[in-house]
This record gives structure tokens, C-alpha cells and sequence, in this order.
């Protein structure tokens, strides 16, 4: 029986929610500085073409102006695993929407009419939109310069001559054999297009480039000691000279991960001698300028035997990075060692490979290439499974990962690794899951008007993530018993802090409105943190704020066991009290602790208490360039969704009557934030899988940087009934045995919808998104689509 | 076939009539192979440079053996220095063949290098092979090849303009097209359609040569029409997988290529040259 929490698994309401909703958090965009100007980027209108000249005097010359600049006045370069950009465009435009030039003034309005005046002289160049004609050994090169750029050497292949700035492969058994000994072979293409992350809060950035090089900048960023780290390389100061403040943030969902408009403000501050200056990006900016989530084309070939094991699969996958590396080539990475899902592989062959184009430059997102990859993946399973002939249930629980298998990298798994099986089970039974529609089923239904379908599709993550990856925490008690955590994590709306408060509650046996979690986090001020990414930062962090709490326990106890002259194993922490473990007469309020214990006569012992915790994953691997054998994830967090569609057969509107979202999280820290993450997950996945995508012209040109052309989920698309079900199989290293469940909600969303649609119509759908147009299109079409026979 | 093979030939033939007590007649004489109805079923009789081809079973294999070496009551027959092929009902099911699979790949469409390749192997290694494929040797001097190349040439054309009811009215020109058990056209259109299914483009054209297979007992060869009929039930001719599977995956298709044309007198050939047809399309 699993042990009873006070606080931890308790549904406590996020302890920001008042401040948010009442408007009194800060953002970036509310913040203002005595002498602020504000800035403004001239964007480039060309997805590919030199720059032969460019003219910033008119701009300068207008009243209000403090500062004009150009890529020819910024000779640096950035990135974070291949650094591969200028901070404004230098010679040429690689995207349309790229920066060439910005503006700081002293007004918006000034410095939005000072880059009209910009003047600039561009030469088009052919654009490489398609991934493959990229990919291909004889395209242009976007970067010819890219033999030379430094990046990564552990993790990261470019092959300088071609526009592949990353192949990551898998190689496991005997691929050739696999297929040889297979009675069929099932091959298939798959494709999803780019997509926004859309936060509520567009990126933004005030810098001041201080007197001695001192830098201070506050950003709406996901990771303040990744723009620092980022900032420091690029205009090689030591990181002591530079702060990075992060306020409230509004969403990032992976695309403030890195680090974007940070430099190019902190050289509009230095350019204008130190004053704050401050730059908003707008939605179309956002869109446009600022980086999305990477396209991805991929073909999946599967061997198979006819009793439904799986003895080969090759997967061959090209992501379309745009025109930067950005996380691009760790998205890459990380879907090349997942890319067989949760499933047993005798021979495996994954070549994962980041291919510059000429459009929207790609970075993290939800999911870090999941979402793309699993879209395919479980439809492909289903494919397979109808091509056998045997239920795709069935099909997938004779197939799918167990405690011992071996991973495609080489990794055994053990009995804390989790139960992709209980997922499914549960996800299925929770849709009432009865096996594949029949045709004449399908025929008589579709006579009604409408037909229902039911699908489903697993999932696994783990977090990607360097091998020295941690995190630290520092636990202040103040005078009067009252905790304050000091953490580098930032909460940009995924609720992390609310179970780092229950957390040092539980250890700490504090009640929760004594425990404050500051946010704003700063890096002169918080200790290290790698970024909060990944789905890591529950069971990592929340193993960092453990180890404070006994850092903090151990303090306490040595005082109290001075006091009381005995040792400090002797107690307990309860009720706000350390309690002498055999003698309960013995204790000592936190509060008589916090600032050192004054006894009777008046002397004095301790001091203030301050914890300490750090944790670090060990034991994690490089992965080899040749075989990617190794070990890369810190745990697995895995999950299956299931789903029951209903279709308009006349229109090919369908409507979600239902999904069920089963993750084995481990631990359930916080049931309420949980559930939050699982439907504010489904329906990320939902935009991704029914209506968002990025629509370029033949010239390369993002025709639908809005809101109008650029639909998200609205209310009308959220499903009738959505269950969150948590399966708890505890991970020996997370906290509590907490597993990440951040962006595996979203994760199989797609292909459980694809799949459902399948169910309910019998049409194949292989590209995302799945509109209502692209439904009634395939079922007009079906009546001409050949039916594989089946045995 | 020498006048002793067509005395072996007639006598076995004789044996057999004797046993289904129905007379068997010529159905068609090729150079190396006699073929006999009695209208329900065939026999082919053949020479040994014809191998076992999918739509016969060799009567080494088969109780049939038995029976003809006790009814001869010789083992002159035993020691001809040919293989006797004895075809099943005309109704024959594959399903319990060994030599189809029951099981149809699924596979992407090669790349047009790919394709290339491949269309150059099959045709430097079909040079001397007659039926279809010397068409595609730019030879359609005989009456037969030229008929072959008009139907060709409109079901390009009716593939480019994407019009499937007109590419059906040129299947239905090619079906039963030609002479034996197995005529050519039927073969052609047993290439086609494989590629088709194996590789899952053109789901509109093929849902009409499913049509044509659906309602073409009397259209196609008897033998044919149940070979077209397997694959249409998703049993697929195991040479053809074969190679299927080579050219997916980029590998050298030549010995696959030579295992296909050796099927039959044309038949392989015919059928190489629907799946170049249908790729190349």
C-alpha cells in the first residue's frame, strides 16, 4: 500500500492563481525604467536574398531616435548547440520575417515609423521550402559557412557541403535480417506541418548595458541561466557581469527555452549608452520573426510476422529546421532515440536528421519533437495492425515495452521504468473499446447522418537533456517559521511551485500559507538551474527542494540536539515542531530555530537556517555517433489516449465526444495542476492535430501570421468529456516517484484522433492538421481509395 | 515439343481422362508446352526448360505422381527427362500455396532514380525475352505487339489525364489478351496491379482493375483469372514480393529480375513489364 502524504497528491489550488487573475502579477511588458526607449525590427520581406545595401540615415535622422542598427554593425555570432546566427541578418536573409535592422527610440510610435525609413536593397534568391529537396546532396546551400561554425561536438554531426546540419542515428540488431525474416513489410509516409506556440505573452526583453560591461536584462524567457550562459558567449563577458530576471512569464511551451531578442536589445542599449531599452514582440512577429516548432516529413517501414510481432523497423526522418539550428538539432536528437515509441525493436535503423530551409526557424515545443513523431508513429502502428489483420489493441500489447526489454540505444528497462500497458488498458476500457468498426457497421451508420469512431494511440518521453543536467534550491526560514524557496525553475504557467510548496511542506511539516516560492527568478541572486524544459523539472527539482529540506532538518537538528544533549538522529519534524523522537516533552517551534536558538541566560546558538539542496542525474551517457548507443533519459513517462469521434458524414465535421488520457506519472504530486496540464495538454494537441499549421507561398512568404489565418482551439473545440487517469508505477530517482507529465498530454492527441477517424470512416489520413475539409475530402475520395485485403 | 514428348504427353493425358472420365482436349501448343481442357480443368504439359510456374504443380510433388506410375504400371513416365506440370480446377484457391504469401507489403514509392535503375536492369536483362516486354524494347512488328502498344500507350495517357474510367476501358482491352493459360495481357495486368497494391498509389485506378478482377471470370484466362483473383484476396506471387521488397529498399533487383522471367514462357516477363508500366507511370 502506497504510504499516506499529508500535502503531497493533494489537489492544493496553485499558489499564484490570486495574483493572476486579479492582474497583479508583472510581466515584461508592464515594466518600465526611467529613461526607457523602446525598440522596433525591420523585418526581412524575402524568404531568401542578399542584402546588397542597406540605408539607415533617414531613420536616424528622425527626432526621437536613439539608436539605428544593422547586421553590418554587429559582428557576433549566436546559438545554442550550432552557432549558426548573426543577431541581425549580415549578407543575407535566410527567412521571410528574419531581422535586418532595429531601431531603439523613445517612443513605440517613433521607433515604428524610423524603421519604415529604412532603406534596404535586396537581390531574391531561389528559397529551398521543401525539406527533401534540402536534404538532397545537390540543393544550395543555406549556410556554405557551416563547417565552420562551432557547436557541440558530443551530441551534435553536422555535414559541412550539404544543408544537414545534424544526423543522429540509431543502429540496433541486424536491420537486413529483420526485414528478410518478415512475412509483410508495412511502409508509410508521414508529414506535419510548423506550427506557433502561441503563449499568451509574446517574447520581450528590457536590457541595460550598464557602465563596466554590466548587463542587466529582464526577459520573458524559460531559462534565465541559459540566456545568460547564451549572452556571456556571444559578446564573451564573464557571466558575473551579466543578470538575467525573469518575471511572471505568460507561456512559453518550449519557445522561450533558448535565448532570441535578448542580444539584439542589450546592443540597441549599448548603442544608445546604457539606456533601458525595450522590445515587445508583436503576434505577427511572433509568428513570423521568432522561432515555431519544426515541419517534419518521415517514412516508417516495418517488418512484420503474421502473428503480430514486429521484427524490423527502419525510420527515416527529416526535420525541417528552417533557417537556424537552433533547438532544432536536439529535437533531432531526441526523436531519433525515441522514434520507435514504447515498443520492443529486435532490429531497429533510425536516421533522424535536421535539414536547413528557408523558412521560420524551428525550436523546442511542447512535446520536443513527440507530437510530430508520434502523429505518424501510431497511425502507422494501427496501419500495420489492419494489414495483419489483428486488432490494433491486441497488436500494440504484444509489441509494446515490458520491464527487461531492451531499448533501441541499449538501454534495459526495469521494474521502476513504468507500465505503457496499464496506460492503454486503462485508456481503452475508458472508451468502452470493442474492436474495429466492420464495413457493413460503417455503411449502416453512415446512413444516419452520422458515425462514431474510436481510437487510440501510446506515447513515451523522456526528458532531453544534457548528461550533467541539475538543478539547486536554496529554503530560507525567517523569523517566525516561515519558509521562503529560492529556485531558478520558472513557473511560466506550468504550475511548478505550487508542488515544490507541498513538497517542503510535507518534509517540513509547514503549512502551505507559511511556504512562499519567489518567483522572479535571478540569476545574481537564485542558484543554478540548467532550464525548465524537458517535463524534468518535478521529479529533478523536486529532488533538489528534498535535499534543501534535509539540509535544512539537519541544521535544525544539530541545534536542537545541543539544547537538548543528545544526538541529532534523536527527532522528529511535526506540527512546526523538531521533536525529540522517545521523549515528546522535548521539542522546539521552528520559529525559536530561525535565527539561531537563544536559551534562557540569553546565549545563542546556530544562526539563521538556510538549506541547500542540488540534484544532478547520474549515470546518463553521451550516445555514439555511429550506433547512438547509450543512455540518454532519466526516466520514461509513459501514456496512452484514447478517443470516440463523431462524424457529420455530410460535412466531415467530427466532434470529440470523448478522451481519456492515461499517463503513468509515477507520482501524483499535485492532483488539481496535473489534471490542468492533461487538459490544457489534449487541447494543444487538439490545435496541432485539427487546425494549426504555417502556410508559405512559393516564394517562401508565412501567409498567415494571425490569428484570423492561423486558427487555434477555440471553446467550441474542446471535448464533451475529458478524463485524466494517472497510473502511479514510482521511479526510483524522481521525487516522491514522480515522473515529468508536462508535455505528454498532448503527445499522441493526433494519431488517437487520426486513428478514431479511421475507426469511424475507414479513411487514411497522414498529414496533420485533420480539418473538417481535409475529412469530407477523404470521404468523397474513399469511394475510389482501395481497401488492403485482409486474411 | 518433339513427337515423343507429344506421345508421353498424350498418354498421361489419356490416364487422366480415364480417371476424371471426361476426354481432355488441346487448348493451346506452344513451342515447349501443350496445354489440355476438358473445360473444368488444365493440364499443361511442358519440357523441362519450362520450370514449375505458380499456376501448375509439378507431379513430382503430387499424389498425381502416384497415381499415374501405378496406372501406367511403368516408370517410363517417372523417368522422363522433362517435368510434367499438372494444373488443378480452373476454381484452384492459392491460399494454401506455397507459392504465394499471404501477405501484400506495403511499401512507399521508390524514387524516381530508383525507378530508373530499375527499368534499366529489367531491360538489359529481357532483351531476348518475347511477350510484352519487347515493347519496351521499341519492337512491335507482329500484329500482336502492335494491338499491346496501342492499349499502352492510351492507358499512359489515361493515367496522365488521371481518368480512371477510360484507364478501365483499356484494362478491360488487355484482359484475356493473348494465348495460353495465362495470356499475356492478364500477366500484364497482374504486374500492374501488384505494384499498385504494394506500393499504394493510384488507389482510384486501382479500385478498377478490382472491378474488372471482380466480375472477370469469363474476361481473363482461366488460370489468370484466379492468379489475379489471389492477389486481389491479398496473396501476392512470392518472386514478386521479393523483389518488391529489393527495390524498396534500394538493393540490386537482378537475380529477382531473373527469378521473375523465369516464369513461365512469357509469363514473367509479361508481368515485369506491368510492374515497370505501373512505376514508370
Amino acid at each position: 500500500m502506497s504510504k499516506e502524504y499529508k500535502y503531497i497528491g493533494k489537489g492544493v489550488p496553485r499558489i499564484d492563481a490570486d495574483l493572476k487573475v486579479t492582474g497583479q502579477a508583472t510581466y515584461v511588458g508592464d515594466m518600465s525604467f526611467p529613461g526607457m526607449l523602446h525598440a522596433k525590427m525591420l523585418i526581412s520581406p524575402h524568404a531568401h536574398a542578399k542584402i546588397k545595401k542597406i540605408d539607415t540615415s533617414k531613420a536616424k535622422a528622425l527626432d526621437g531616435v536613439a539608436a539605428a542598427l544593422t547586421g553590418e554593425d554587429l559582428d557576433y555570432q549566436v546559438g545554442l548547440y550550432m552557432v549558426d546566427k548573426t543577431i541581425l541578418a549580415r549578407e543575407k536573409v535566410r527567412y521571410h520575417g528574419e531581422p535586418v535592422a532595429a531601431v531603439a527610440a523613445e517612443t513605440l510610435e517613433i521607433a515604428e515609423k524610423a524603421v519604415k525609413l529604412i532603406e534596404v536593397e535586396y537581390e531574391e534568391l531561389k528559397p529551398l521550402l521543401d525539406v527533401e529537396e534540402a536534404f538532397n546532396e545537390k540543393a544550395n546551400l543555406i549556410h556554405p559557412n557551416l563547417g565552420s561554425y562551432s557547436h557541440v561536438q558530443t551530441a551534435f554531426f553536422p555535414k559541412p557541403g550539404t544543408n544537414i546540419c545534424h544526423h543522429s542515428k540509431i543502429r540496433r540488431g541486424d536491420i537486413d535480417k529483420g526485414f528478410q525474416e518478415a512475412d509483410v513489410i508495412v511502409e508509410r509516409e508521414y508529414n506535419n506541418p510548423s506550427v506557433q506556440h502561441v503563449p499568451m505573452e509574446t517574447h520581450g526583453a528590457i536590457v541595460q548595458w550598464g557602465i563596466g560591461d554590466r548587463v542587466t536584462i529582464w526577459t520573458s524567457a524559460q531559462s534565465p541561466f541559459t540566456v545568460r550562459n547564451l549572452f556571456c558567449h556571444t559578446f564573451k563577458l564573464s557571466h558575473h557581469q551579466v543578470r538575467v530576471i525573469v518575471p511572471y512569464v505568460g507561456g512559453g511551451f518550449g519557445g522561450k527555452a533558448g535565448i532570441h531578442l535578448e542580444p539584439l536589445v542589450g546592443c540597441l542599449s549599448r548603442a544608445t549608452g546604457g539606456r533601458p531599452v525595450k522590445l515587445i514582440a508583436t503576434r505577427k512577429e511572433e509568428y513570423n520573426t521568432l522561432p515555431c516548432r519544426c515541419g517534419l516529413k518521415y517514412k516508417i517501414k516495418t517488418g512484420l510476422m503474421k502473428d503480430g510481432k514486429i521484427v524490423a523497423q527502419k525510420l527515416t526522418l527529416l526535420w525541417s529546421a528552417g533557417a537556424y539550428a537552433d533547438y532544432a538539432v536536439n529535437v533531432t536528437r531526441a526523436s531519433g532515440y525515441s522514434a520507435g515509441g514504447p515498443y520492443f525493436y529486435p532490429n531497429i535503423s533510425t536516421d533522424s536528421y535536421t535539414v536547413y530551409t528557408n523558412m521560420v526557424f524551428g525550436t523546442a515545443y511542447r512535446g520536443f519533437g513527440h507530437v510530430e513523431l508520434f502523429w505518424g508513429l501510431e497511425r502507422h502502428m494501427d496501419y500495420c495492425a489492419r494489414e495483419l489483420g489483428i486488432d490494433p489493441y491486441e497488436f500494440r500489447m504484444k509489441n509494446l515495452l515490458k520491464p527487461g526489454d531492451i531499448t533501441p540505444t541499449g538501454e534495459k528497462l526495469k521494474d521502476d521504468s513504468g507500465d505503457i500497458r496499464k496506460c492503454l488498458n486503462a485508456a481503452a476500457k475508458e472508451i468502452g473499446w470493442d474492436g474495429v468498426k466492420s464495413e457493413q457497421q460503417r455503411i449502416k451508420e453512415m446512413q444516419s447522418g452520422k458515425v462514431r469512431g474510436k481510437g487510440f494511440a501510446v506515447l513515451h518521453k523522456a526528458p532531453a537533456m544534457p548528461t550533467n543536467t541539475s538543478s539547486s534550491c536554496v529554503i530560507k526560514m525567517n523569523e517566525n517559521g516561515s519558509v521562503i524557496l529560492n529556485i531558478s525553475a520558472t513557473d511560466y504557467g506550468n504550475g511548478t511551485y505550487t508542488p515544490m510548496a507541498q513538497i517542503i511542506a510535507e518534509e517540513m511539516d509547514i503549512p502551505l500559507d507559511k511556504i512562499h516560492v519567489a518567483y522572479e527568478t535571478d540569476t545574481d541572486r537564485d542558484p543554478y538551474d540548467w532550464q525548465t524544459v524537458a517535463s524534468r523539472f518535478a521529479p529533478m527539482g523536486g529532488r533538489a527542494v528534498i535535499n534543501a529540506c534535509n539540509d535544512l532538518k539537519r541544521k535544525m537538528s544539530e541545534v536542537a540536539a545541543k539544547v537538548f544533549e543528545c544526538s541529532p538522529d534523536d527527532f522528529i519534524f511535526q506540527d512546526e515542531k523538531i521533536i525529540h523522537k522517545s521523549d515528546p516533552q522535548k521539542f522546539i517551534y521552528y520559529d525559536k530555530l530561525a535565527t539561531g536558538y537563544v536559551y534562557p541566560n540569553g546565549n545563542a546558538i546556530g544562526g539563521p537556517l538556510i538549506g541547500v539542496g542540488v540534484y544532478m542525474a547520474e549515470g546518463l551517457t553521451h550516445l555514439d555517433k555511429e550506433t547512438g548507443q547509450g543512455l540518454p533519459a532519466f526516466n520514461w513517462t509513459y501514456g496512452a489516449h484514447a478517443i470516440e469521434v463523431e462524424v457529420d458524414v455530410e460535412t466531415g465535421e467530427f466532434t470529440i465526444l470523448k478522451i481519456a488520457s492515461a499517463l503513468d506519472v509515477g507520482k501524483v504530486l499535485n492532483y488539481e495542476s496535473l489534471k490542468g496540464q492533461v487538459i490544457g495538454g489534449i487541447i494543444q494537441g487538439l490545435g496541432t492535430a485539427i487546425c494549426e499549421r504555417y502556410v508559405y507561398d512559393n516564394k517562401g512568404r508565412l501567409l498567415n501570421n494571425s490569428f484570423t489565418d492561423n486558427k487555434i482551439p477555440t471553446a467550441k473545440d474542446i471535448p464533451l468529456e475529458i478524463v485524466p487517469i494517472f497510473i502511479e508505477t514510482p521511479h526510483d530517482e524522481g521525487a516522491y516517484g514522480a515522473r515529468g507529465a508536462a508535455e505528454h498530454p498532448m503527445i499522441s492527441v493526433a494519431p488517437a484522433i487520426g486513428n478514431a477517424l479511421r475507426d469511424a470512416l475507414g479513411i487514411e489520413l497522414t498529414e496533420m492538421p485533420i480539418r473538417a475539409e481535409d475529412v469530407w475530402k477523404a470521404l468523397k475520395e474513399k469511394e475510389l481509395v482501395f481497401e488492403p485485403a485482409t486474411v | 515439343m518433339n513427337p515423343q514428348q507429344f506421345k508421353i504427353a498424350s498418354y498421361i493425358n489419356n490416364i487422366l481422362s480415364q480417371k476424371r472420365k471426361s476426354r481432355y482436349y488441346v487448348h493451346s501448343t506452344f513451342e515447349r508446352v501443350v496445354n489440355y481442357t476438358d473445360g473444368d480443368s488444365f493440364i499443361s504439359i511442358t519440357d523441362s526448360a519450362i520450370p514449375v510456374t505458380p499456376s501448375s504443380v509439378s507431379l513430382n510433388d503430387s499424389n498425381l505422381f502416384n497415381l499415374i506410375r501405378t496406372q501406367s504400371n511403368s516408370e517410363a513416365v517417372f523417368n522422363l527427362s522433362y517435368p510434367i506440370l499438372y494444373s488443378q480446377e480452373t476454381s484452384l484457391s492459392f491460399l494454401n500455396s506455397d507459392i504465394v504469401d499471404t501477405k501484400i507489403d506495403s511499401l512507399t514509392l521508390p524514387s524516381k532514380i530508383q525507378i530508373e535503375k530499375f527499368v534499366i536492369t529489367i531491360l538489359s536483362h529481357t532483351r531476348s525475352q518475347k511477350g510484352v516486354i519487347q515493347i519496351f524494347h521499341q519492337k512491335n512488328d507482329d500484329i500482336f505487339s502492335k494491338k499491346f502498344s496501342e492499349i499502352l500507350a492510351s492507358l499512359k495517357e489515361n493515367i496522365l489525364d488521371n481518368d480512371p474510367d477510360r484507364f478501365e476501358k483499356g484494362i478491360n482491352k488487355l484482359a484475356g489478351l493473348g494465348n495460353g493459360l495465362t495470356p499475356s495481357g492478364d500477366d500484364f495486368i497482374y504486374g500492374l496491379y501488384a505494384a499498385i497494391r504494394t506500393f499504394s498509389f493510384k488507389p482510384e485506378f486501382a479500385k478498377k482493375i478490382e472491378y474488372i478482377i471482380d466480375n472477370g471470370k469469363t474476361v481473363f484466362g482461366d488460370i489468370s483469372y484466379n492468379f489475379l483473383k489471389s492477389l486481389r484476396d491479398g496473396h501476392i506471387y512470392i518472386p514478386l514480393k521479393k523483389l518488391f521488397r529489393l527495390l524498396s529498399s534500394n538493393s540490386g533487383c537482378e537475380e529477382a529480375i531473373d527469378d521473375l522471367i523465369k516464369y513461365g514462357l512469357t509469363s514473367g516477363t509479361d508481368i515485369l513489364a506491368g510492374v515497370m508500366f505501373a512505376l514508370e507511370a
